[in-house]
């Protein structure tokens, strides 16, 4: 076990970065981590037994070895590697963490309401099969059903789906945490570049003279293979410098992409303005809202009943058209939690409307029951003066 | 040393930790067992061979080696890593068992769904919560030993450059040097610092696994 680890880690991370990311992710392992381990061990394996001093003072060439070279250079390529490739670990952890509760969260909320609104309309189905106009009603629930069934499936496929570019992860809310990464793994390029100059600079002389006790004067030292130990450190700042331009060219890619995509969001927010404002669309075809009343005047219930249906319908074309048009990452949340209110309001207005209707058409109830139904009447009958009026959601 | 194993079995664990034990296998992974393979076997690797003595008398070296190194930091790393590893195996072991029981009981006929039990998520409460704990105080204790061996063993955390050495066959005090001291301290200081973070994670999840248990209790009561 040696690279191996840190290497399947960074590939795991392919999927959550964008795609200056992936080339930085390449670059690292392939120039990198291979190099370190090849080069690293076939040039450095002998550093120190080919380092011959000029004495035969014993304890010398350790003591001059040990000035010469305090940390070896393939040791800090290993750190460096390290402490480069740590923020995108952190990243990956976080990111999945997270989506595992997204994926969780909505699982649940789908799950949620599909159970209570097939549970209702199943219920309501079955009140209504005396009814006799009710085509558009059996139409409604199998339409719904299915829908909520499909999206069901659609969750559970994927948990290896791809959370990678600049739009996807903005979506999933993680576009803060990235960057902070990025600005992280830029911080600790510079500081091993800078590090890295001022422990070895630029070149691996042949020569070292050393004096430390217990050398007895001035030595010299020699090192073993400096041509090939330079060639190798420029290779390696070459590299560093190669992962720091593409740091910077991913914050650059990510700015101008996220300028330009609120630069196209404002034109579309522009232009849906007059539709979006509007509450009834005309996408939908509904009957007017005082058609059934004006058709069966005796069903009080009914109509409240369609009321509720269609200020339902109303407000599941609402949401099916903002997400159609979706916003910026933060009007997202914002704009679900009031749909989900409008969502609710609806619902409740369908429970008491059942309730109303379930009070009136009881057979064993009795008479205060049915005292209670003409007050329930009385109220769905102002109610259904609300109801009128709470189409227009 | 086969570490890959360990890591198999570790990373079987991972499944059933809070996120806080997730970031501690990732650190140990990354940063303790990684490194250790990596680089610090090869800075200990000629350890013996360059530890040179300021005298021709033979067997001297060998003697003033082992009376001063008599377990070296690698091995001590090596069992530090093993024994901290050790209490997840104690989680996974009850995890295992609980499937098990699971799986009788579904076989003596009650109704249990197979599918759901392959990919249950293992909740940490009840009997598992005090294996979990227990496990979590454990590696503390066994960071904290070893930190302390350490210390100990070579009076700090810092690598000589000279020994003086007086063990017979030595003829009289000789100067040993130890080959790449700095280096050598370097990492010693790392994997201290790496081990601190370890322990000040498990202490934190210590911490969290507690109050979890105490608000739910205050919440049942009231």
């Amino acid at each position: 076990m040696s690279w191996s680890f840190l290497t399947r880690l960074l590939e795991e991370i392919h999927n959550h970065s964008t795609f200056v990311g992936k080339i930085w992710l390449t670059v690292l392992i392939v120039f990198r981590i291979v190099l370190t381990a090849v080069g690293g061990e076939s040039i450095y394996y002998d550093e120190q037994s080919k380092f011959v001093c000029n004495t035969e003072q014993p304890g010398c060439e350790n003591v001059c070895y040990d000035a010469f070279a305090p940390l070896s250079h393939v040791r800090f390529w290993v750190f460096q590697i390290i402490l480069v490739a740590t923020p995108s670990v952190m990243y990956l952890g976080y990111a999945i963490h997270k989506i595992a509760r997204m994926v969780e969260h909505s699982e649940t909320d789908r799950r949620i309401r599909s159970k209570s609104f097939s549970m209702r309309w199943k219920q309501h189905r079955g009140l209504e099969e005396t009814e006799e106009d009710h085509e558009e009603d059996p139409m409604m629930y199998p339409e719904i059903e299915l829908e909520s069934e499909r999206e069901n499936k659609e969750q559970q496929a994927p948990a290896k789906a791809k959370h990678d570019g600049r739009r996807r992860i903005r979506e999933d809310g993680l576009m803060k945490i990235y960057v902070l990464q990025l600005l992280a793994r830029t911080t600790f390029e510079i500081g091993f570049l800078v590090g890295q100059y001022f422990l070895y600079g630029f070149e691996v002389s042949p020569i070292f003279v050393c004096s430390r006790k217990p050398c007895p004067h001035k030595i010299d030292c020699f090192i073993s293979r400096p041509t090939e130990k330079t060639i190798f450190l420029l290779i390696m700042y070459g590299v560093s410098g190669m992962c720091l331009l593409l740091n910077v060219w991913e914050m650059i890619h990510l700015g101008f992409g996220t300028i330009r995509d609120t630069l196209n969001n404002k034109r579309k927010e522009l232009e849906d303005s007059g539709t979006y404002n509007y509450p009834f669309t005309w996408n939908t075809p509904s009957a007017p809202p005082g058609y059934n009343i004006a058709v069966k005047p005796e069903q009080m219930q009914y109509t409240e009943l369609s009321n509720a249906k269609m200020a339902y319908k109303q407000n599941k074309a609402n949401i099916a058209q903002e997400q159609q048009y979706g916003s910026n990452e933060e009007n997202i949340p914002a704009e679900l939690e009031s749909l989900q209110r409008e969502i609710k309001v609806a619902q409740e207005r369908l429970d008491l409307a059942i309730q109303a209707y379930n009070n009136q058409n009881n057979p064993g109830s009795s008479r205060e029951k049915k005292s209670k139904a003409g007050s329930n009447k009385s109220s769905a009958s102002s109610k259904s003066g609300d109801g009128k009026n709470s189409v227009w959601i | 040393m086969d570490w890959g194993s360990l890591q198999a079995v570790l990373g079987g664990v991972n499944k059933h930790s809070t996120s806080i034990g997730k970031i501690w296998l990732t650190v140990l992974f990354i940063f303790r067992i990684m490194i250790l393979v990596v680089a610090a076997e090869r800075v200990w690797g000629d350890e013996q061979q360059d530890f040179v003595c300021n005298t021709l008398q033979p067997g001297c070296r060998n003697v003033c080696y082992d009376h001063f190194f008599p377990i070296s930091h690698i091995r001590l790393w090596a069992l530090q890593l093993i024994f901290v590893s050790t209490p997840a195996l104690l989680v996974a072991m009850h995890v295992a068992y609980t499937r098990h029981e699971k799986k009788r009981r579904f076989r003596n006929g009650e109704k249990i769904d197979i599918e759901e039990l392959k990919n249950e998520k293992i909740h940490i409460r009840g009997p598992l919560w005090w294996t979990y704990t227990s496990s979590i105080f454990f590696r503390i204790v066994f960071e904290a030993v070893f930190m302390y061996v350490f210390y100990y063993m070579y009076d700090g955390y810092q690598m000589p450059r000279l020994v003086k050495c007086n063990a017979w066959p030595c003829p009289n005090t000789v100067d040993c040097f130890v080959s790449r001291p700095t280096e050598k301290t370097t990492f010693t200081i790392f994997m201290l610092a790496v081990s601190g973070i370890c322990m000040m994670l498990n202490l934190a999840e210590l911490c969290y696994l507690v109050i979890k248990i105490c608000m739910k209790e205050s919440r049942k009561t009231t």
